[in-house]
Protein backbone atom coordinates (compact mmCIF):
# COMPACT_ATOMS: atom_id res chain seq x y z
CA UNK A 1 0.00 0.00 0.00
CA UNK A 2 0.95 3.11 -0.80
CA UNK A 3 -1.29 5.05 1.52
CA UNK A 4 -1.37 8.19 -0.53
CA UNK A 5 -3.47 10.80 0.58
CA UNK A 6 -3.43 13.02 -2.05
CA UNK A 7 -1.47 14.67 -5.14
CA UNK A 8 -0.88 17.94 -7.11
CA UNK A 9 0.75 18.81 -10.22
CA UNK A 10 2.70 21.42 -11.26
CA UNK A 11 3.06 23.43 -14.12
CA UNK A 12 6.21 21.41 -15.48
CA UNK A 13 4.56 17.97 -14.74
CA UNK A 14 6.19 17.48 -11.65
CA UNK A 15 3.78 15.45 -9.25
CA UNK A 16 3.61 15.45 -6.22
CA UNK A 17 2.38 12.72 -3.59
CA UNK A 18 1.25 12.78 0.23
CA UNK A 19 1.82 9.28 0.48
CA UNK A 20 2.68 7.00 3.73
CA UNK A 21 6.69 7.58 3.23
CA UNK A 22 6.20 11.36 2.96
CA UNK A 23 6.01 13.73 -0.15
CA UNK A 24 6.55 11.66 -3.04
CA UNK A 25 7.59 13.82 -6.28
CA UNK A 26 7.45 12.51 -9.25
CA UNK A 27 8.86 13.95 -12.49
CA UNK A 28 6.73 13.95 -15.93
CA UNK A 29 8.59 10.47 -16.77
CA UNK A 30 6.30 8.75 -13.67
CA UNK A 31 9.40 8.13 -11.64
CA UNK A 32 10.06 9.42 -8.28
CA UNK A 33 12.76 12.11 -8.14
CA UNK A 34 12.60 12.58 -4.59
CA UNK A 35 10.86 12.22 -0.99
CA UNK A 36 10.99 14.05 1.91
CA UNK A 37 9.93 12.16 4.78
CA UNK A 38 7.95 13.02 7.52
CA UNK A 39 9.18 11.26 10.93
CA UNK A 40 5.94 12.19 12.50
CA UNK A 41 2.49 13.54 11.03
CA UNK A 42 2.32 12.31 7.45
CA UNK A 43 1.43 14.35 4.59
CA UNK A 44 -1.73 13.97 4.25
CA UNK A 45 -2.81 16.24 1.05
CA UNK A 46 -1.35 18.52 -1.43
CA UNK A 47 -3.00 21.09 -2.61
CA UNK A 48 -1.42 23.91 -5.22
CA UNK A 49 -1.27 27.73 -5.49
CA UNK A 50 -0.06 29.98 -7.48
CA UNK A 51 0.39 33.23 -6.30
CA UNK A 52 2.19 36.38 -7.90
CA UNK A 53 4.97 34.37 -9.89
CA UNK A 54 5.33 31.59 -7.23
CA UNK A 55 4.20 28.08 -7.24
CA UNK A 56 3.77 26.37 -4.34
CA UNK A 57 2.82 23.28 -2.30
CA UNK A 58 0.82 23.20 0.34
CA UNK A 59 0.82 20.19 2.45
CA UNK A 60 0.16 18.28 5.82
CA UNK A 61 -1.47 18.97 8.88
CA UNK A 62 0.74 20.92 10.14
CA UNK A 63 0.73 23.23 7.28
CA UNK A 64 3.87 22.70 6.24
CA UNK A 65 5.25 24.06 2.93
CA UNK A 66 6.97 23.02 0.26
CA UNK A 67 7.88 24.95 -2.65
CA UNK A 68 8.30 23.39 -5.89
CA UNK A 69 12.09 23.47 -5.95
CA UNK A 70 12.40 24.72 -10.25
CA UNK A 71 10.40 27.66 -8.75
CA UNK A 72 12.29 28.54 -5.68
CA UNK A 73 13.88 31.24 -7.37
CA UNK A 74 11.02 33.04 -7.94
CA UNK A 75 9.83 33.81 -4.43
CA UNK A 76 12.37 34.45 -1.46
CA UNK A 77 11.27 37.22 0.52
CA UNK A 78 10.06 36.95 4.29
CA UNK A 79 10.40 33.86 4.66
CA UNK A 80 12.37 32.95 7.44
CA UNK A 81 15.87 31.32 7.29
CA UNK A 82 15.68 28.41 8.44
CA UNK A 83 12.86 27.39 6.07
CA UNK A 84 14.84 28.88 3.06
CA UNK A 85 17.72 26.28 3.99
CA UNK A 86 15.36 23.49 4.27
CA UNK A 87 13.84 24.19 1.25
CA UNK A 88 17.61 25.24 -0.51
CA UNK A 89 18.34 21.32 0.49
CA UNK A 90 15.45 19.91 -1.27
CA UNK A 91 16.01 21.81 -4.29
CA UNK A 92 19.61 21.02 -4.03
CA UNK A 93 19.43 17.00 -3.75
CA UNK A 94 16.99 16.80 -5.78
CA UNK A 95 18.75 18.75 -9.09
CA UNK A 96 22.20 16.70 -7.85
CA UNK A 97 19.89 13.48 -7.83
CA UNK A 98 21.09 10.62 -10.46
CA UNK A 99 17.08 9.94 -10.21
CA UNK A 100 16.40 13.43 -11.56
CA UNK A 101 17.07 11.75 -14.97
CA UNK A 102 16.51 8.45 -14.49
CA UNK A 103 17.60 5.53 -16.83
CA UNK A 104 14.56 4.33 -17.70
CA UNK A 105 16.02 0.37 -18.45
CA UNK A 106 16.31 -0.25 -14.60
CA UNK A 107 14.64 0.29 -11.90
CA UNK A 108 15.56 3.13 -9.87
CA UNK A 109 16.29 2.86 -6.53
CA UNK A 110 16.45 5.51 -4.00
CA UNK A 111 19.39 6.64 -2.08
CA UNK A 112 19.08 7.07 1.54
CA UNK A 113 20.28 10.19 2.98
CA UNK A 114 20.51 12.36 -0.50
CA UNK A 115 16.97 12.48 -0.68
CA UNK A 116 15.65 12.30 2.15
CA UNK A 117 15.71 14.83 4.04
CA UNK A 118 13.63 16.84 6.76
CA UNK A 119 10.37 18.11 6.59
CA UNK A 120 11.49 21.48 4.26
CA UNK A 121 9.23 23.72 6.73
CA UNK A 122 8.08 23.26 10.67
CA UNK A 123 5.30 25.71 10.42
CA UNK A 124 4.03 28.54 8.26
CA UNK A 125 3.13 31.49 9.37
CA UNK A 126 4.06 33.90 6.28
CA UNK A 127 1.94 36.59 6.00
CA UNK A 128 1.05 36.21 2.61
CA UNK A 129 0.39 32.38 2.70
CA UNK A 130 -1.63 33.05 5.68
CA UNK A 131 -4.54 33.14 3.84
CA UNK A 132 -4.33 30.51 1.14
CA UNK A 133 -3.93 27.77 4.66
CA UNK A 134 -7.59 26.84 4.55
CA UNK A 135 -7.07 25.87 1.29
CA UNK A 136 -5.15 23.02 2.46
CA UNK A 137 -7.56 19.73 3.10
CA UNK B 1 -25.59 19.73 -6.21
CA UNK B 2 -24.98 15.48 -6.44
CA UNK B 3 -26.68 13.24 -4.56
CA UNK B 4 -26.05 9.20 -3.69
CA UNK B 5 -22.58 9.34 -4.10
CA UNK B 6 -19.79 8.59 -1.46
CA UNK B 7 -17.18 11.62 -2.40
CA UNK B 8 -13.89 10.92 -0.61
CA UNK B 9 -12.13 13.52 -2.08
CA UNK B 10 -12.73 16.28 -5.01
CA UNK B 11 -10.82 18.48 -7.35
CA UNK B 12 -11.82 21.85 -8.89
CA UNK B 13 -10.95 22.31 -12.26
CA UNK B 14 -10.20 25.96 -14.03
CA UNK B 15 -13.43 25.82 -15.61
CA UNK B 16 -15.41 25.47 -12.36
CA UNK B 17 -15.99 21.44 -12.80
CA UNK B 18 -15.67 19.06 -9.74
CA UNK B 19 -14.18 15.86 -9.97
CA UNK B 20 -14.68 13.14 -6.75
CA UNK B 21 -13.90 10.31 -6.36
CA UNK B 22 -16.28 7.47 -5.00
CA UNK B 23 -14.12 4.70 -3.54
CA UNK B 24 -16.86 2.66 -2.47
CA UNK B 25 -17.73 2.44 -6.23
CA UNK B 26 -14.58 2.51 -7.88
CA UNK B 27 -15.49 5.69 -10.06
CA UNK B 28 -14.68 8.99 -10.63
CA UNK B 29 -17.56 11.43 -10.97
CA UNK B 30 -17.57 14.73 -12.76
CA UNK B 31 -20.64 17.87 -11.98
CA UNK B 32 -20.08 20.13 -14.31
CA UNK B 33 -20.85 23.87 -14.26
CA UNK B 34 -24.70 23.34 -14.75
CA UNK B 35 -24.33 20.72 -11.88
CA UNK B 36 -24.85 17.77 -13.70
CA UNK B 37 -23.48 14.33 -12.73
CA UNK B 38 -21.91 11.65 -14.57
CA UNK B 39 -19.33 9.08 -14.29
CA UNK B 40 -16.23 9.69 -16.28
CA UNK B 41 -13.90 6.70 -14.72
CA UNK B 42 -14.92 3.30 -13.64
CA UNK B 43 -12.09 1.39 -12.28
CA UNK B 44 -14.58 -2.30 -12.36
CA UNK B 45 -13.89 -4.96 -10.11
CA UNK B 46 -10.14 -5.47 -11.21
CA UNK B 47 -8.98 -2.27 -9.96
CA UNK B 48 -8.21 -1.11 -6.94
CA UNK B 49 -10.05 2.02 -5.25
CA UNK B 50 -9.41 5.65 -6.43
CA UNK B 51 -8.41 7.55 -3.70
CA UNK B 52 -8.48 11.44 -4.49
CA UNK B 53 -7.96 13.29 -8.14
CA UNK B 54 -5.79 15.81 -8.93
CA UNK B 55 -6.40 19.73 -9.71
CA UNK B 56 -6.55 18.91 -13.30
CA UNK B 57 -3.40 21.07 -15.17
CA UNK B 58 -2.94 21.02 -18.89
CA UNK B 59 -5.81 18.83 -18.95
CA UNK B 60 -4.13 16.20 -17.14
CA UNK B 61 -4.80 14.72 -14.38
CA UNK B 62 -3.82 11.96 -11.74
CA UNK B 63 -5.74 10.03 -9.47
CA UNK B 64 -4.47 8.72 -6.52
CA UNK B 65 -4.79 4.88 -5.55
CA UNK B 66 -3.99 4.77 -1.98
CA UNK B 67 -4.01 0.76 -2.34
CA UNK B 68 -1.77 -0.06 -4.93
CA UNK B 69 2.04 1.25 -5.61
CA UNK B 70 0.95 3.05 -8.86
CA UNK B 71 -1.39 6.55 -9.35
CA UNK B 72 -3.24 7.18 -12.70
CA UNK B 73 -2.68 9.82 -15.16
CA UNK B 74 -5.68 10.66 -17.20
CA UNK B 75 -5.93 13.51 -20.08
CA UNK B 76 -8.92 15.28 -19.97
CA UNK B 77 -11.53 15.62 -23.02
CA UNK B 78 -13.12 18.72 -23.83
CA UNK B 79 -16.35 17.52 -22.72
CA UNK B 80 -14.75 16.81 -19.40
CA UNK B 81 -14.16 13.13 -19.56
CA UNK B 82 -10.89 11.17 -18.32
CA UNK B 83 -9.38 9.66 -21.14
CA UNK B 84 -6.07 7.10 -21.71
CA UNK B 85 -5.95 6.16 -18.01
CA UNK B 86 -3.07 4.33 -17.07
CA UNK B 87 -1.15 3.46 -13.81
CA UNK B 88 1.71 6.07 -15.13
CA UNK B 89 3.31 6.86 -11.47
CA UNK B 90 5.00 4.59 -9.59
CA UNK B 91 5.70 5.37 -6.28
CA UNK B 92 8.05 4.42 -3.53
CA UNK B 93 6.31 1.82 -0.72
CA UNK B 94 7.39 1.63 2.91
CA UNK B 95 9.88 -1.10 4.28
CA UNK B 96 7.51 -3.87 5.67
CA UNK B 97 7.30 -4.52 9.53
CA UNK B 98 9.67 -7.14 10.87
Amino acid sequence: MSGVQGATLDSIGQVYFASALGIQMCEANGRVAAILKFARNPALSLTRVRREGCELALCGRRRQLLSSPRRESEWSGGVGSGEVAARRRFSQATRASPFARPNLTRPMRLAPGVLVGRPPIAAVRHPVHSSHSTTTR
Amino acid sequence: MAQNVEATDLAISAKGAIYFTDATRKTVGYVDGNGQTRVVYSGGESRSRPASPSHPIRRCSVVTDAQSRFSWSFQIAADGSLLNGEPFYRLEMPEPDG
